[in-house]
């Protein structure tokens, strides 16, 4: 496929390929003579990445070239990695003292302790993308101070605010936004109208090389990501918006028929499943294959593990009996988690079927009696 | 600054290939389900092959009606074949040698019309008036393959651990089809079920 061209804010030039800036494009000439105020190498300044808009990038190439005089003075600055900071006596978030053998962590203003910035860590990795512990060092006190606060509040629920049910583990919850906590089984009644999107997050982030020889920071530098992350659109809820959401998706479902009994799914894939998939090419594991998974979409009522259900083609229907239920959460085949006893609807399931053969296919509808 | 990636029917994102007329992204899932409607294409210019996506020049608008008459063809043609769990079309047919002390293969190249064919499943082959069983040894799913590749004792090994064998061959795409040849043939315009 062909690009489409664009033309340069700065220099005006139709070109096919550009330099991504945080608002905007600029051509490869323009970027070229940019390059070394991008990276923050010209005179040993770090300007802030996310600050760097075409308007900057153009007053600083017009100024290059001679056009205008440019003045870099308004671009905010990035804040410098103090290594000779004095360290408190106590962590000035938790105010425990720093014992001789306690570890503590340097961030960008003060040292805290290890626990606190612990906290600060699992904040990172429940709320957005982490990428390691240098991505997070570069944070200020008050920074570490929100996220700790955040930490403490979602800790103190040992129950899930939507349902009441008590939460023992940390993989049975997901953090709202308002760090509130919802248990998985009200997470999976909202999944079918929330599915877990992949997001292609573009933004600026640093590393530091570490010389083991000299034992000193070789410096920061910035790179361009473009990698692909899942995330799940329940977590940007807040716990108000998760229970409107869960209102909406009830209403949504199909009306059930007169009989309370009667349930009924969509497929949306199946899957065979194989033993020892691994070797499938030795001989002595040829042909073991009895079991297939669906991955389906309950419509309406609920399946339990046992329940009998029929699959109808023209004047013939097909008998089935629920093997195993498993959690599911739309994102990819062999995507599936833990196992489930019911499923009710809403949610994104996978189904075990005990089968040589099966008369199922995608877009079929699962139905009891 | 982020770049989300929705399916236009399902609102989810699994696999996402992008169409090219409408720049719209489509869920795996959602293609599967109108894959027996929409099959894939494929292309061969200078030697290589290309993948066409069946879905560009469908509107999104109505890409959504477009469910129900796949629903209704694998209908079609679940009556139009007797209720068979899958059907597979053969289009080509070619014999490897397999040499010295080595059982001959025969490469079956075609499409399942509908439902999916396993590694290792026992199927029927109808050829001029009567049916035989066979066992599916290896299948290949690679459009490549497909033109090029040959499935022989000694290759499928090879293949396989080259990565360029798959477990399923399911409807909506092109693929070759490995027996251990027997007492029986197979022909162009044959049908294999089970």
């Amino acid at each position: 496929m062909a690009k489409e061209p664009f033309i340069c804010p700065i220099c005006g030039k139709e070109e096919k390929y550009g330099y991504e800036l945080t608002d905007g494009k600029i051509c490869s000439e323009c970027q070229e003579i940019a390059e070394p105020f991008l990276l923050g190498m010209d005179g040993g300044d770090e300007y802030d990445p996310s600050e760097m808009t075409v308007e900057i990038i153009g007053k600083y190439v017009k100024g290059k070239r001679g056009e205008v005089q440019a003045d870099l003075d308004s671009v905010p600055k990035l804040p410098q990695w103090n290594s000779k900071l004095e360290k408190p006596p106590y962590c000035p978030i938790c105010g425990e003292k720093f014992k001789l053998l306690n570890m503590s962590m340097q961030i960008l203003d003060t040292y805290i302790c290890i626990t606190c910035f612990n906290k600060a860590e699992k904040y990172e990795i429940h709320k957005r993308c982490f990428h390691g512990t240098d991505d997070i060092k570069f944070h200020t006190l008050e920074q570490f101070r929100r996220e700790v606060e955040a930490v403490d509040f979602s800790d103190s629920q040992t129950n899930c605010a939507m349902c009441g049910a008590g939460i023992e583990k940390e993989s049975d919850y997901l953090w709202l936004a308002d760090d509130s906590r919802i248990c998985r089984n009200c997470v999976n009644k909202a999944r079918s109208e929330y599915p877990i999107v992949t997001v292609r997050e573009k933004k600026w982030f640093r590393t530091t090389e570490y010389n083991s020889y000299s034992q000193e920071d070789q410096g920061t530098y910035l790179e361009w990501t473009n990698d692909e992350e899942r995330r799940d659109p329940i977590a940007d809820l807040t716990l108000a918006e998760f229970k409107d959401a869960i209102g909406s998706v009830s209403a949504s479902q199909e009306p059930t028929a007169n009989d309370s009994q009667s349930a009924s799914a969509e497929v949306y894939r199946t899957l065979p499943l194989f033993k020892n998939a691994g070797d499938l090419h030795k001989p002595k594991y040829t042909g073991q294959k009895n079991m297939f998974l669906l991955y389906c979409r309950m419509l309406s009522g609920s399946f339990t593990v046992g329940s009998k259900f029929k699959v109808v083609h023209g004047d013939r229907t097909f008998d089935y009996t629920v093997g195993g239920l498993l959690e599911w959460n739309g994102y990819h085949i062999h995507g599936e988690g833990r196992d489930l006893q019911k499923v009710e609807a809403g949610m994104m399931f996978a189904m075990l079927v005990g089968a040589q053969k099966i008369m199922i296919f995608p877009s079929d509808t699962l139905t009891t009696e | 600054m982020q770049e989300l990636f929705k399916c236009v029917v399902c609102g989810g994102s699994a696999q996402y290939i992008s169409t090219l007329k409408y720049k719209r992204n489509i869920c795996m899932n959602c293609i599967s389900r109108l894959s027996v409607l929409h099959p894939f294409e494929y292309t061969t210019e200078n030697n290589t092959t290309k993948t066409v996506c069946p879905l560009d020049d469908i509107s999104p608008e109505q890409l959504k009606g477009e469910f129900e008459k796949a629903r209704e063809c694998r209908e079609e043609l679940i009556r139009k074949y007797d209720y068979k769990y899958a059907v597979f079309e053969v289009k080509a047919v070619k014999t490897i040698k397999g040499g010295f002390l080595q059982a001959d293969y025969l490469n079956v190249y075609g499409r399942p019309l509908y439902g999916d064919f396993h590694i290792f499943d026992e199927v029927t082959i109808s050829h001029s008036g009567g049916t035989t069983s066979a066992r599916i040894d290896a299948i290949c799913d690679d459009a490549i393959t497909y033109a090029f590749h040959e499935l022989g004792a000694k290759q499928i090994k090879q293949a396989e651990l080259d990565g360029l064998t798959c477990t399923t061959a399911s409807e909506g795409g092109a693929y070759v089809l490995a027996f251990k040849k027997g007492s029986f043939d197979v022909a162009e315009r044959d049908i294999i079920f089970k």
